[in-house]
């Protein structure tokens, strides 16, 4: 919850409440930082553009120059929230209608003739913020994102429609441009490599839990978008990865609520602050969980390839050979090779007349440069290659499921297949406490309140005596509707987790799953 | 009292209403109590009404109109009184209607000027 004075708290729970709000969007993409990654089309030759990696790496969002446009403001609406019920990524959305009376958003292809003309454009950032009038405008941040369409101006009604999306969007138009293992890592380790090497941001961007999954061996392989890596990575350790109201990436592991501050109250909902509540439905009722467990092994040193036909090798010059593997290889170990005059492996053994001038492996393959220093066309008959591999052991099939919901309700079944849960003591957790939370009906539902704009996903709450945890939060500010939220909360039992120093062996304390 | 629009004196009128509106949403909670989320400042409206206005004072005031078309939200201001204006606003004309026979067409109609 982020954090506001008593006058704001009492604005919030009067029954005539004065809305302050704005809308900031960076029609021109000014970008006030000292340095950006350089990006083709945006980037000048010579300018403070720097050459990196990740072409087009996002910069925060507090370093864009913005256009207030809040006195043009008809409506705004944006959504928050946690995937339920294996966690993973989650992307914000909003969106906003602005009077165009005055035609400021007319584009100039429309016969627009204002300083924006040329830049009712997607891709722009646009800040939301929203509070109250308390004598002085105290407003909170609540969305941070990019224009992902666009924006719809309709002449006719002199309106504009944006809609956008926060910076999650990005990683959804990233690809991994190389291969890419790890062996022995936690989750928090291989998204802070990906997100500070592959992609160039700096670790004031993000915040990542310590993992509690450690990946004996992950592979990425080239190609693949960047967001579904953190999803299977966030979604293994039933986690979330998502990006707060600030601009800021989170990655919450599942123990993240378990200690203080977050297991205390944040927030009484009382019944004269809620304008509806609806019952809950059995589309998240889940009774049996089946998850496949990936179980990959490293194995001992071996002999990973071996040639099976001879290949000529040019004379006075190079020759390339590319090799495949069976399984990634983790280390190519030794390469003892056999060269000779004729291709049948007879005559003069030439092995000492080439080099390998050149190796580069990738998880399956290598690409190995030979060199010939003679001046005669030689052959290579015998080459065997011996490194470590990670192997898939066949894959272990957990099912459990909530017998007393499945007579009530018949099976609801989820399964989970995810190639980063790879041991199976997690696998059994995760399943239980899959059916912990869903396996009963009253255990979600949605209700909507007066706006509290501080809230945040995560917070507890109390509702009607009991307990409960936001996972979505879709707020709607209009002056037909009023400031309001709607709240999809899941009902939460709160545990005290063993920690040590603290808690006592034999005493109440659980262990965390 | 005499009315500025723009800059420029207008005809006094017969009478004049000013209001004040508010952009509020009412909600009922689901203990019966009804609360308001009030959007934005109060806003004014002032209009001046006219009865029985030759054609020549018609148009007079009909150029202010065309002005603010033209030009955007005009100043509106009152002199030699009491009651303090001096704000922005958006201007209409409403109906002209004629009710007295005759050759001079003397009419009534309203001029309506909204706060920016």
């Amino acid at each position: 919850m982020q954090t506001v004075t008593n006058a704001f708290t009492a604005e919030e729970s009067s029954s005539v409440r004065h809305i302050a709000e704005s809308l900031l969007v960076s029609w021109k993409r000014d970008y006030l930082g000292a340095n950006r990654t350089f990006t083709i089309g945006v980037s000048t030759i010579g300018g403070t553009g720097v050459i990196g990696a990740n072409p087009g790496a996002i910069g925060s969002p507090g370093n864009y120059r913005y256009f207030d446009e809040t006195s043009h403001l008809l409506n705004l609406a944006w959504e928050r929230g946690f995937n339920i019920p294996t966690g993973g990524v989650t992307k914000g959305m909003a969106e906003a209608r602005l009077d165009n009376n005055s035609g400021r958003f007319t584009p100039r292809y429309m016969g627009g003739n204002s300083e924006l003309y040329t830049a009712i454009l997607p891709e722009r950032p646009f800040l939301i913020n929203a509070g109250f009038d308390i004598g002085a405008k105290v407003m909170l941040p609540q969305f941070a994102g990019l224009i992902s369409e666009q924006p719809l101006v309709d002449q006719g009604n002199r309106i504009l429609s944006l809609k956008g999306e926060d910076y999650i969007r990005f990683f959804e138009n990233k690809f991994l441009d190389h291969e890419a293992m790890f062996t022995s890592q936690m989750t928090d380790n291989i998204m802070e490599t990906l997100l500070t090497g592959t992609l160039g941001m700096s670790t004031a961007q993000f915040e990542l839990d310590a993992g509690i999954n450690k990946i004996p061996f992950a592979i990425f392989e080239k190609g693949i978008k960047m967001s579904q890596i953190f999803h299977q990575l966030a979604e293994a350790e039933n986690g979330h990865f998502y990006q707060d109201e600030l601009g800021k990436f989170r990655f919450e592991n599942r123990q993240h609520w378990n200690s203080s501050p977050y297991t205390s109250v944040r927030k009484v909902i009382y019944t004269a602050e809620v304008l509806n509540q609806s019952t809950p439905t059995t589309d998240h009722l889940i009774n049996v969980v089946e998850v496949n467990v990936k179980q990959r092994t490293k194995q001992p040193e071996e002999s990973v390839f071996s040639l099976a036909q001879a290949v000529r090798i040019n004379a006075s010059g190079n020759t390339e050979l590319f090799v495949s593997y069976d399984n990634p290889v983790l280390q190519v170990t030794s390469l003892n090779l056999t060269v000779n005059a004729s291709e049948d492996g007879s005559g003069t053994d030439y092995t000492t007349s080439v080099q390998i001038k050149n190796r580069d492996d990738f998880a399956q393959t290598s690409k190995i440069t030979f060199y010939n220093t003679s001046s005669l066309t030689l052959w290579l008959t015998s080459l065997e290659i011996r490194g470590r591999t990670v192997k898939t052991a066949p894959d272990v099939y957990i099912r459990k499921q909530d017998d007393s919901s499945v007579t009530a309700y018949n099976e609801r079944t989820l399964t989970i297949d995810n190639p980063y849960i790879q041991n199976q003591d997690w696998g059994q957790s995760y399943a239980q406490m899959i059916l912990d939370d869903f396996s009963s009906i009253e255990n979600l539902q949605s209700i909507t309140i007066l706006a509290k704009p501080e809230l945040q996903l995560g917070d507890l709450i109390s509702w009607q005596g009991r307990y409960w945890r936001i996972f979505d939060i879709k707020s709607t500010l209009s002056p037909e509707y009023g400031f309001v939220q709607e709240l999809t909360l899941l009902q939460r039992t709160i545990r005290t987790y063993f920690r040590i120093g603290i808690s006592t062996i034999g005493g109440t304390d659980k262990i965390a799953p | 009292m005499a009315y500025l629009l723009g800059g420029v004196a207008i005809k006094r009128p017969t009478s004049m209403n000013w209001t004040r509106t508010s952009q509020y949403a009412q909600n009922k909670t689901l203990d019966g109590s009804v609360t308001r989320d009030y959007f934005g400042d109060d806003k004014n409206i002032w209009v001046l009404q006219y009865r029985n206005v030759s054609n020549s004072d018609y148009s007079a005031i009909l150029a202010r109109y065309d002005d603010y078309i033209a030009n955007g939200v005009r100043y509106f201001d009152s002199t030699g009184e009491a009651i303090s204006i001096g704000t922005l606003v958006h201007v209409s004309v409403d109906t002209r209607s004629f009710n007295v026979g005759g050759t001079d067409y003397l009419g009534d109609f309203s001029l309506i000027l909204t706060e920016a």
